[in-house]
């Protein structure tokens, strides 16, 4: 290939494909081994779930099985922790296909990862790691959404990590970044507002200034998750009960963002299914006293 | 007061990273990469305190987490190993096999797959062999767990052959299906440990122990095979028809209950969904001059 076809292969389209926003779910949860007898012998009122992507991408057995029965029933995202989406390593190959076909078995209404990197020289260090904020880590993860996104043949979903550190060379905050993503590759944004709280207080940055900062019509989901407080930082550790400044920082999402798919994580110290939902029930009673009839409405179509 | 403007000047130096050149992206992730596997702090440069700690507690949280995700990783995978070495050993095993064998796979789920060998090779636990093993059958089971689907032969699809070609069928096992030998007795310290029982000592056996671990339904499933079984299994899986493996059975033992022995293992596996088909062997055409 001559270098000009190269540089036109890799120039990045002047408007992102148009495509649908994915429907408005309701209230869901992490879908988590230890629930799935409770899932399939019961009828529990959650209205869609979560499931990690790599979790079922392996050969057969199982979860698979569970995952399908589940997936008929129930509206099923998938959310994967290992795209590494901004690493500057090439992508695994055996990844995307494992991705797709795992699509193509379980028809999600969409499938998200997260804005971070998880290793390279084909490492993988199976954690969410930090970017800087620049224009030449921008110009190379939208170029990477583009790649994954004309693979998969759908716009993806991207979340906002918590972080522990950032990078003195950053030059735009983090919500501008996610919303120039979004804007040059169609990609949707899924909002962790637990992860917005424990960056701000890790940061030194008002929470609010980046629910301000995201573009309202670009969010389709929330995570809402528990944290550990160290008192000089913030660990997003998902063992715990949704905290007060977080259910406020959920107000303000919904005030801003409107009604959006909402899921509560939990990772560790996994409680019963019967405890998940009562928290969900709270989120839905929060969402109906923010939102009033703007919830039953987006709940119809 | 000297003294304590020198303090303040140091603090402030510490708090305000030196400029340097920014690193590329790639530059940036090598660095942190190296900073969170191997300890290295330059990344540090580029990192800033926030107002109430410090960069190096910060970066100490990516630090701690890579090594305990990844030993919790191996302990979920070997929770009866985890029992009979006991929480220092495990812990102390678990962090060395996670600094020698760096996750290569995008899935997690592959993360623990070296352990046998790690275990095999290592100075401090090689010796006790059965150690590796326990870790062998641990392994085994986790694969047949999730190992490909495939359809399970039973009685209906075998009776679809007419008796007078039996003999000429082989056996496909299940994908999940795994032989296993074993020189110790890891086998009755696994099984001794999975019943919340006390382990018996470690020993060498005098002969193998022969295993078979498969998924049964959707449950992972170990037996242990005695010599002759594990040796026609070990043949059927090679594609030997079943005649041969009759014969191969009737010089392992009596020859006159040979074919009587086969057809009693064949049921048993067929009972136990330990084959998925059952083919007629490819019959040998002459070649043509």
């Amino acid at each position: 290939m001559s270098l000009k076809a190269h540089r036109r292969v890799n120039r990045e389209p002047a408007e992102p494909l148009p495509e649908a926003r994915p429907p408005y779910l309701g209230f869901g949860l992490g879908l988590r081994s230890k629930h799935y007898a409770d899932i399939l012998d019961g009828d529990p009122p959650v209205d869609w779930f979560e499931a990690i992507s790599e979790n079922y991408m392996i050969p057969g057995g199982q979860p698979l099985q569970i995952l399908d029965r589940i997936r008929a029933r129930y509206p099923i995202v998938m959310h994967g922790v290992s795209l590494s989406i901004a690493s500057t390593a090439p992508f695994s190959k055996d990844y995307l296909k494992g991705l797709k076909e795992l699509a193509h078995r379980v028809e999600p209404v969409f499938i998200s990862d997260h804005l971070c990197w998880t290793g390279v020289h084909g490492v993988n260090l199976h954690d969410l790691l930090p970017i800087p904020y620049t224009r030449e880590a921008l110009d190379h993860v939208v170029a990477r959404v583009h790649h994954v996104q004309d693979y998969l043949g759908r716009a993806i979903v991207l979340e906002n990590v918590s972080t522990y550190v950032r990078f003195a060379h950053s030059d735009m905050p983090e919500w501008e970044f996610l919303s120039e993503l979004t804007r040059r590759t169609g990609c949707w944004l899924l909002f962790d507002v637990n992860n917005v709280f424990v960056s701000a207080f890790n940061h030194d940055y008002d929470a609010l200034e980046f629910i301000a900062g995201v573009p309202a019509d670009r969010v389709v989901q929330f995570h809402l998750a528990g944290h550990e407080h160290n008192m000089t930082h913030i660990i997003d550790t998902h063992d715990a009960l949704v905290c007060d400044e977080v259910w406020d920082l959920y107000r303000a999402s919904l005030e801003r963002f409107g009604p959006v798919s909402t899921i509560i994580e939990r990772d560790d110290k996994i409680p019963p299914l019967a405890e998940m939902v009562a928290e969900l029930d709270k989120a839905r009673a929060v969402a109906a006293e923010v939102l009033g009839g703007r919830l039953a409405e987006a709940a119809s179509h | 007061m000297a003294m304590a403007a020198a303090k303040d000047a140091k603090k402030r130096a510490a708090a305000a990273p030196r400029p340097r050149l920014v690193p590329s992206l790639g530059e940036l992730q090598e660095r942190f990469q190296a900073a969170v596997m191997a300890g290295d702090d330059a990344v540090l440069d580029l990192i800033p305190d926030n107002s109430r700690t410090t960069r190096t507690v910060l970066l100490g949280v990516y630090r701690h987490a890579y090594v305990s995700r990844l030993v919790d990783i191996v302990g979920n995978d070997h929770p009866i190993l985890a029992r009979y070495l006991g929480d220092e050993v495990f812990g102390a095993m678990a962090r060395g096999y996670v600094k020698e064998h760096p996750s290569r796979n995008s899935n997690a789920r592959w993360f623990s797959h070296g352990l046998p060998e790690f275990l095999s090779s290592s100075p401090v636990l090689g010796s006790r062999r059965e150690v590796a093993e326990i870790a062998r059958l641990e392994r085994a089971l986790n694969d047949a767990f999730d190992a490909a689907d495939a359809a399970v032969l039973d009685l209906a699809r075998l009776s679809a052959y007419p008796p007078e070609r039996w003999g000429e069928l082989c056996l496909v096992p299940h994908p999940s299906a795994a032989r296993l030998d074993l020189e110790t007795n890891a086998y009755a310290i696994w099984r001794a440990l999975k019943e919340d029982g006390e382990p018996p000592a470690a020993a060498e056996l005098a002969d193998r122990e022969r295993l078979i671990v498969w998924r049964n339904g959707t449950m992972p499933t170990v037996r242990p095979l005695g010599a002759e079984e594990a040796m026609m299994w070990d043949e059927a899986a090679k594609g030997v028809p079943f005649s041969a493996l009759c014969e191969l059975v009737a010089i392992f033992d009596a020859a006159d209950t040979a074919a009587l022995r086969a057809a009693g293992y064949l049921q048993t596996w067929i009972g136990a969904g330990m084959l998925s088909a059952a083919k007629l062997a490819r019959r040998r055409r002459r070649r043509q001059i």
